[in-house]
């Protein structure tokens, strides 16, 4: 066992250096893998049948059949390992979504010259192409559940084919280097989102950033709090403005990690998103602190689920 | 693989165009009715794809495929010929098409075709069918190729790949033809052709002569080193008959009157005598069924592989011919004969019958000095005007068949004549035998060989005289031009021939000219393609490769790289498998067994991963796979991996899980 352990060890890791990650690959001899299946054998068996005949009937016409036959499905190997050779495939977008619900994630593969057959076969399913060419440009997606949230990368996928004859398959491993972003479960573990940390923890940097946002700003009109006033830019360019209040009803909050400080890292997340999900269906707007990143306040679709990749990302080491 | 209902369309038409193609030579080769088989089950196929028709259950198919040979012994066919065989291969891969439900059944028709392709190579193996064979083999890649892309392969597409892979490959076919070695048969074959042989057969009535006159069919062709020899010369031995039953003539034992025992007992052979005309020539025999060599009188040495030299001076095969086959032997024009036998069997007369043949034999015999004298005033007799030639004389049956030829109807061919003279010399004491062969033959248009064909058979006598065997012939007598020229050049009685007046002998010259060119291709095609030899092969490594021990190398390395690749495979197929085997095949089924109750658990993740899943959904399972998972996983991932003790409680665990799955 250990010896079969450590061959494949061996095995997968000689593969990983032939078919390693990457957003495009064109197939070629490294990385095609060809051997002839049960079917090749069975009609090498076949041909051993009439050679066997031929021999005992001294028939000089079923010997040279059989001869034949072995030169085709040599030859056929060269036919089968050219039908994936010069094959492209590249990475495309891969989707976002919660742990548990199946996240797309979408490839191409093309080719210059006509190529029939291939079979696509993620870790669930077949994917059948009938033809890859010039004007037909397989688009696939496969759809993957997650189980951990986070940048989780797109399942390997082999591609083979037994075009023409079925005697021989040639296949390669593809592993497109593209990441789905698996979000954080919105799970509810009873922290309560302290608002008032808010002011006292309200860094120089923040105020900075709260202050410069000028695009939440318009005319001093009499009537405005003095607090709302944006006094920075006055002092530079003598322009009152205030920062728009938000609208009526319209709760304002950060949510920060520091609030969920006393749970572990992935329940803090899972509260945050929690959070998250109850301001968005109530239409609240929000800012989110992550320690060393700020999302500004907002709300709507496009922040919740930016604000759910950040908390996806948080640990990761190399950030896209 | 499944494939979509217009997929299964698109493969069944070519499918159904692969059984077209078989179907014509099994057409020719075999009984007509056995290509019903398939236009049955197509139709049906196409019936049950649209959806129409249902498909047959397991009995009905079992039912009729183990009836099939009874069937066909009721046929017609004989259980020992190459036919039966070869019409049982052919219904059963019709009947394939009523099974076709997954994409290894489909392949399955097309490998079969190609079988079956291979297979009437054993009934016909002409030019024509040869051909065909090439491209019907190339339909069948095309059927292979359209199977894996059934709709995005057009045809065309699809034909140039198969085209391109059959022509790339012939040098290498032929290649291998050429070198790789032929072994002897691997086991005794006694499976033969049941086709009715037309030609001479053991025994010989004079109707039997006749009939074969009608007949243009190639016997064989001998090719001459130097000079052919003149046509009167060209007496072609087949057959030596002894025994007279009254109605036909047979070849007899020294022991009993056995008809069709070869007279193998050794004898001296023929040696030529000095300064005689000496004539060495190459036979190519198309197969006759019988065991006949028809060789040049007077044969003085036959070399051939299986061929053996009988007492009456003839050779004959160890077995009957059912192939192609050539010989090579000479002849000589006089021979020195030396302790010849034979003369007792050479006398016996029936007892009753032919009183009148009887008493002019005597009467001859009183009148002659000799028996030589004897013989030639018989051959005399035969000159006279009264008697004629021709091919239809009227039946001459009975006891009294020989006295009816001789004074009533006076009018007979070859046969007829042998026969009587033969009768005459018996009936004085002089040791005679009728003789069967051929006379002459078609020369070809360079002069070089010559070509037998079954309408020169002939019927003449031997007579001994002098301590040898002499030949003669009264047809010399009655109608001399036979022996000079082919029998429908000049015939007495030419309305009983059908006359041949394109091939060969009348008609354009140009027409002549293709006939003779095909007969050479024809000719070329049966010795070097046919009766390709291991001579033929140790000339070509002596010539042009280096020694003959290269032979053996080239078999080793073949056969060792077959086995190398073949270990290699099943190595490979059994690590693929490995995982469903021994201590992870435990994890294995219990996968399986989960899956029967939750079929969406997904495969990366672990035992525990699935305990979680379900303990809301199926408690009952959580809890047996969460009590298996704790007694497999420190089986394999802890220390204690080989302790049986944790092995036989996983299994019962195991157990568990699929009696509480089991539906």
């Amino acid at each position: 066992m250990a010896f079969s352990v450590a061959f494949q060890q061996h095995f997968q890791a000689w593969m990983q250096r032939r078919t390693p990650a990457s957003r495009h690959v064109k197939l070629g001899q490294r990385q095609i893998f060809i051997l002839p299946n049960r079917y090749g054998m069975s009609f090498l068996a076949l041909v051993l049948l009439i050679f066997v005949l031929g021999t005992n009937y001294q028939n000089n016409l079923m010997l040279g059949f059989a001869f034949w036959l072995v030169a085709i499905f040599v030859f056929s190997i060269l036919l089968t390992f050219q039908n994936l050779s010069g094959i492209e495939l590249r990475a495309g977008a891969s989707g976002r979504d919660f742990i548990g619900q199946p996240i797309p994630h979408h490839w191409h593969i093309e080719g210059k010259r006509e190529h029939y057959g291939l079979r696509v076969l993620t870790q669930d399913e077949v994917i059948f192409l009938e033809k890859v060419g010039p004007t037909a440009i397989g688009e696939i997606t496969t759809e993957v559940v997650y189980t951990h949230r986070g940048r989780q990368p797109a399942p390997r996928l082999r591609v083979e084919t037994r075009f023409p004859f079925g005697w021989v398959t040639a296949w390669t491993w593809f592993q497109p280097d593209q990441y789905a972003i698996v979000w954080p479960l919105p799970l509810d573990h009873q922290a309560i989102p302290n608002t008032d940390v808010e002011g006292r923890l309200e860094t120089l940097q923040q105020r900075r950033q709260s202050q410069s946002d000028l695009d939440q700003a318009r005319p001093y009109q009499s009537g405005d709090t003095p607090r709302r006033v944006l006094w920075r830019q006055y002092a530079r360019r003598g322009v009152l403005l205030v920062k728009t209040p938000p609208p009526d009803g319209l709760l304002t909050q950060t949510f920060s990690l520091h609030q969920v400080e006393h749970l572990a890292l992935e329940q803090g997340l899972e509260q945050l998103s929690c959070w998250m999900a109850e301001a968005f269906e109530a239409e609240q707007a929000w800012a989110l602190d992550l320690g060393d990143e700020f999302i500004p306040l907002s709300c709507g679709i496009e922040h919740f689920q930016h604000c759910l990749s950040r908390l996806a990302l948080m640990g990761d080491q190399d950030d896209v | 693989m499944q494939l979509t209902t217009p997929q299964w369309q698109r493969v069944l038409m070519l499918l159904q165009g692969v059984q077209l193609m078989l179907a014509i030579p099994a057409f020719l080769l075999l009984p007509f009715w056995v290509v019903i088989v398939p236009l049955i089950s197509g139709a049906w196929q196409w019936g049950v794809l649209q959806g129409r028709l249902r498909t047959w259950s397991v009995w009905p198919k079992l039912a009729v495929l183990l009836a099939l040979p009874t069937l066909l012994v009721l046929a017609g066919f004989h259980p020992t010929s190459l036919e039966f065989y070869v019409a049982l291969a052919y219904i059963g891969g019709a009947l394939k098409l009523l099974e076709m439900r997954t994409y290894r059944d489909a392949l399955l028709v097309v490998l079969m075709a190609l079988f079956l392709l291979a297979c009437f190579f054993l009934l016909n193996q002409g030019i024509a069918y040869a051909v065909y064979a090439t491209i019907g083999s190339t339909i069948c890649l095309v059927a292979l190729a359209a199977l894996h892309a059934p709709i995005g392969l057009k045809f065309v597409d699809g034909w140039r790949i198969a085209v391109r892979a059959s022509l790339v490959t012939a040098p290498f076919m032929i290649a291998l033809f050429m070198l790789f070695p032929r072994l002897d048969p691997l086991w005794r074959m006694p499976l033969t052709s049941d086709v009715a042989r037309t030609g001479i057969s053991s025994t010989m009535a004079p109707g039997d002569i006749a009939q074969l006159v009608q007949s243009d069919e190639l016997v064989f062709r001998a090719q001459f080193e130097g000079e052919m020899p003149n046509p009167e010369d060209l007496y072609w031995r087949v057959m030596t008959l002894d025994y007279y039953n009254g109605e036909r003539w047979y070849q007899s034992a020294e022991r009993g009157n056995l008809p069709g025992r070869q007279n193998l007992q050794p004898s001296e052979p023929l040696v030529a005598e000095t300064g005689t005309e000496r004539w060495a020539y190459e036979l190519t025999l198309a197969p006759t069924g019988q065991r006949w060599v028809p060789t040049l009188e007077h044969l003085i040495a036959g070399y051939g592989a299986n061929a053996v030299r009988t007492a009456d001076q003839r050779l004959v095969w160890r077995s009957a011919l059912n192939r192609a086959d050539r010989l090579t032997a000479q002849a000589a024009s006089t021979v020195v004969w030396r302790n010849q036998e034979q003369q007792r069997s050479a006398l016996r007369l029936p007892s009753t019958g032919n009183q009148r043949t009887r008493a002019l034999a005597d009467e001859l015999r009183q009148a002659s000095a000799n028996d030589e004298e004897f013989a030639w005033r018989v051959m005399r007799l035969f000159a006279a005007d009264e008697f004629s030639y021709t091919l239809q004389p009227g039946t001459m049956t009975g006891r009294d068949s020989i006295d009816e030829f001789l004074f009533t109807h006076q009018a007979g061919f070859c046969a007829h004549y042998a026969e009587a003279f033969v009768y005459m010399m018996r009936a004085a004491g002089v040791p005679a035998r009728v003789v069967v062969g051929y006379l002459g033959g078609q020369r070809s248009a360079d002069g070089r060989y010559l070509r037998v064909r079954q309408r020169e058979a002939h019927a003449w006598a031997e007579v001994w005289l002098n301590d040898a065997w002499l030949r003669f012939d009264p047809t010399s007598m009655v109608a001399p031009n036979r022996l000079e020229f082919q029998l429908d050049d000049r015939v007495v009685d030419a309305s009983a021939l059908p006359r041949n007046e394109w091939l060969g002998e009348g008609g354009p010259v140009w027409l002549q000219r293709l006939y003779w060119q095909w007969d050479g291709v024809q000719y070329n095609w049966q010795r070097w393609v046919l009766n390709f030899s291991e001579q033929d092969q140790a000339r070509i490594w002596q010539q042009w490769l280096l020694s003959e021990s290269v032979k053996s190398v080239v078999v080793f390395t073949s056969f060792a790289f077959l086995s190398l690749f073949g270990s290699w495979y099943i190595v490979l197929q059994i690590a693929k498998n490995k995982y469903k085997w021994g201590v992870r095949g435990l994890e294995y089924r219990a996968r399986k067994y989960c899956r029967r109750r939750a079929p969406d658990l997904a495969d990366f993740e672990g035992l525990n991963g699935w305990a979680e899943r379900l303990k809301e959904r199926d408690p009952d399972l959580s809890a047996a796979l969460s009590s298996f998972a704790a007694a497999y996983l420190p089986l394999v991932y802890g220390r204690d991996a080989s302790d049986p003790q944790l092995y036989r409680s996983a299994r019962q665990q195991l157990q568990n899980l699929e009696r509480i799955t089991r539906r």
